[in-house]
């Protein structure tokens, strides 16, 4: 009888914590499965660098941070979204300095389309949501 | 010396007069229409907030003060008039898309409550253009209003 409750009570506990173990992989899965995978190699190729959490850059992380977008409030994030749209279109991003040590990185205008693409559909859907 | 010291000081006057018919146009712009003042429904103290501190260089119409008209102060001036209108026009308010109108309006609450805006070579000269923390966050609650409200007229 002991037996049976002690074996009841462990699989209870299994199955709690691989419930609250898929609900937080989900969690951060989500975040990084927002990002389609040809737009995600985009960013990782030439934005990701300085716009995160722990980028050096300051002013780069303080106006746009990848790795907490997902957090930011509704607006913040159709201003965002317009504003990547707006630096990718007018080739204010990424910076003509940063270009001239790491031309690889220029953005070519097919990943252009994408971003600015991307970026529209992701603002669209928010401003429709609401 | 003395007669070169004069003869200097006459170029100098002579360069000032000449360098008056060198004026930058105005930017006196007739047609209100798009205002944002005339689009939306401001409240009072912030349509008072934007006319003494961003409407100079963020629209078709400047307020310019006697001085403005006198070179080299009418280049400056203008200089600041176009790259200001070239960010940010609130005369063109009308004709601006939901997305540009909210991103513009995110924008807004954050240069001013970064310091970035309004810049201070202009505070200086209007110090009605100096904000208070109490104007800055009135200005930002604004902003998130009617963006919201912009939001909510949308969809219906």
């Amino acid at each position: 009888m002991k037996i049976k409750s002690l074996i009841s009570g462990f699989l209870f506990l299994f199955l709690f914590v691989s419930v609250v173990a898929i609900a937080s992989t989900d969690e951060t899965e989500k975040d990084k499965q927002k990002l389609p995978e040809n737009v995600k190699a985009i960013i990782d190729k030439s934005c990701f660098a300085c716009h995160n959490t722990d980028s050096r850059n300051e002013d780069a992380k303080e106006d746009l941070d990848f790795k907490t977008l997902g957090n930011l409030s509704m607006l913040k994030k159709i201003s965002a979204y317009k504003h990547i749209g707006e630096v990718v279109e007018e080739d204010k991003m990424p910076p003509k300095k940063f270009l001239e040590n790491k031309p690889e990185k220029k953005l070519t205008d097919e990943e252009k389309n994408i971003l600015i693409n991307w970026a529209k559909k992701e603002a669209e859907t928010l401003v429709k949501s609401k | 010396m003395k007669k070169i010291l004069q003869l200097f000081f006459i170029l100098i006057v002579i360069l000032f007069i000449a360098i008056q018919f060198f004026q930058p146009e105005k930017n006196k712009g007739e047609s209100i229409s798009d205002h944002i003042l005339e689009v939306e429904n401001i409240p009072e103290n912030i349509k008072i907030t934007l006319q003494n501190a961003c409407l100079d260089c963020h629209s078709n119409q400047t307020n310019y003060l006697w001085y403005h008209k006198i070179a080299p102060v009418s280049w400056m001036v203008n200089k600041h008039v176009v790259l200001g209108k070239d960010e940010l026009n609130l005369s063109e308010w009308g004709d601006m898309d939901i997305y540009d109108k909210i991103g513009t309006l995110e924008e807004i609450c954050q240069e001013v409550e970064r310091k970035k805006m309004p810049i201070k070579a202009y505070v200086k000269m209007h110090k009605k253009a100096k904000l208070t923390e109490e104007q800055v966050a009135e200005l930002c609650a604004w902003t998130e209003n009617l963006s919201l409200e912009m939001l909510a007229k949308f969809n219906n």
